[in-house]
């Protein structure tokens, strides 16, 4: 049975179609990575999925639990949202809680696991993204690197079924990418269930079991990195994967509307 | 002169008994608008039903009408209304008439300063809360509340100060508390010399006011730990 199994998204924002019908079924342990230009729906797909942004319709499936996107009860969405972890693309870190502090609060306050034990955990994490020296600053004091492997390290501290990356490398400088890919990779590696929503060509095609390409709310093209990226099917991929690596495109491969 | 500044000195020890009631004045209305305030931002950060339309009106006619004409208004016309269902009230202590219209002035004040704080907090946070599994509560308890207790903190000392000052107004339906008492002694001599009482007991009132900056200063130093030493 897979982990994570989405039927027919749909969800308009301000009267415009943003998902047009997704399905997706995701299996234990894969790391599915989702390409597709701004505005095509990958985010608002990844949101509906933890019910930040709930979906007009639709069902959504976490190990083994379904909740209907026109009637959830908000007990349903929590207790979905407590099987999911996700990482933003703003790191998202509660400003007013320390390094330590971000990712204990989630132990203790919901899963009520005793303090002690919680920053045992919290440690542990922080050592593996080398921040275990930055435990008692404030995210104000990190740089994005550094607030972005707090922020994996928050959704992974409460063991979910599926870790949620959103654009997670988006908003850093150029040369603090490396950090947070890596960071991502050792997720990978450890064998969490992940869906990310990336603009990370390189990641996508060493980590990720499975490529999608989005445009238009709707899923192009899927397949493995190799498939999707190197020899892509559809002209849509192509003319994304092109323009995303800067190759001049020639006159013959652009259509004009 | 010299006679003025015997007063000043005779009327001094008298008002600073005083200092309890004017005390209750302030901190009875500060925690009943608090809670009141909250609630009330709560009703109109959510769905615009009656209750909405009714909150909103209360805040709106709380605001816009002068303190001393809802005092008035309270103290004369409450017991107007209980009338007709046999009670009578007229015998309450006029502390009750003030605390009331206080109440409903002050939790209009406070309810602003909560909603606009409310909606200048990064819902960023909210949403970060939401993800690591918290119930609504819970993001309310640990995330929204002491955020938007930062924001409003500037705003709430303001409104605290300007209560204390206000309650000085009470005696005018005979309440006594410090600035009540001052009255009282001022009308024992006929007039006479009524500066020094005054002055007596606007530097009660300032001194109050300094304790309660410096709580907000303690308060404020708290909820913007976070931002300590970051330029």
């Amino acid at each position: 049975m897979a982990m994570v199994e989405l039927k027919n998204i749909r969800k308009k924002l301000g009267g415009v179609d943003i998902l047009n019908g997704v399905d997706l079924s995701v299996e234990e342990g894969e790391v599915v990575v989702i390409l597709g230009p701004s505005g095509s729906g990958k985010t608002t797909l990844l949101r509906t999925i933890n019910f930040l942004a709930p979906a007009d319709q639709g069902t959504i499936t976490i190990d083994g639990l379904t909740v209907d996107s026109q009637k959830h009860h908000h007990k349903e969405t929590l207790a979905l949202r407590r099987k999911t972890g996700m990482v933003f693309q703003n790191y998202n870190l509660f400003r007013n809680k320390t390094v330590l502090q971000n990712i204990t609060e989630g132990l203790t306050t919901v899963r009520k696991i005793p303090h002690e034990q919680a920053v045992e955990t919290a440690m542990a994490l922080l050592k593996k993204v080398n921040l275990e020296n930055r435990a008692s600053a404030y995210p104000a004091q990190l740089s994005g690197g550094q607030q972005q492997r707090v922020g994996i390290c928050r959704a992974l501290a409460l063991n979910p079924k599926v870790i949620l990356f959103d654009e997670p490398t988006s908003a850093l400088d150029p040369e603090l990418v490396g950090e947070v890919l890596g960071a991502m990779r050792a997720v990978a590696k450890s064998g969490i269930t992940m869906i990310v929503v990336t603009h990370e060509i390189s990641f996508a095609r060493d980590v990720a079991d499975r490529v999608i390409y989005m445009e238009g709310g709707v899923i192009v093209e899927q397949g493995s990195p190799k498939e999707v990226i190197e020899s892509p099917k559809d002209e849509r991929t192509l003319r994304f994967l092109r323009s995303l690596l800067n190759e001049p495109m020639e006159p013959a491969n652009i259509t004009y509307k | 002169m010299w006679r003025g500044h015997e007063l000043f000195i005779s009327s001094l020890p008298v008002l600073v008994e005083y200092i309890p009631a004017t005390l209750f004045y302030f901190l009875v209305p500060t925690v009943i608008s608090l809670v009141l305030g909250a609630w009330i931002c709560r009703v109109r950060v959510g769905k615009k039903n009656a209750l909405y339309w009714l909150v909103s009106l209360f805040v709106s006619f709380f605001r816009g009408t002068p303190g001393l004409v809802q005092i008035y208004i309270v103290f004369f016309g409450l017991p107007k209304i209980f009338e007709p269902f046999g009670i009578n009230i007229n015998r309450w202590d006029a502390g009750i008439f003030y605390v009331i219209a206080t109440c409903c002035n002050f939790s209009s004040f406070v309810s602003e300063a909560f909603r606009g704080a409310y909606e200048a907090i990064d819902k960023d946070q909210i949403e970060a809360g939401y993800s690591i599994g918290y119930s609504r509560w819970q993001c309310f308890r640990h995330v929204i509340a002491p955020l938007t207790m930062q924001i409003a903190l500037p705003n709430l000392k303001n409104l605290e100060i300007d209560l204390l000052k206000g309650t000085a107004i009470a005696y005018v339906i005979g309440v006594v508390d410090v600035m009540g008492r001052a009255d009282k002694i001022i009308a024992q001599h006929r007039g006479y010399g009524q500066i020094w009482i005054l002055l007596a007991a606007a530097i009660l009132y300032f001194l109050i006011n300094v304790v309660i900056e410096l709580v907000f200063n303690s308060l404020t130093r708290h909820y913007s730990r976070h931002e300590r030493g970051i330029a």
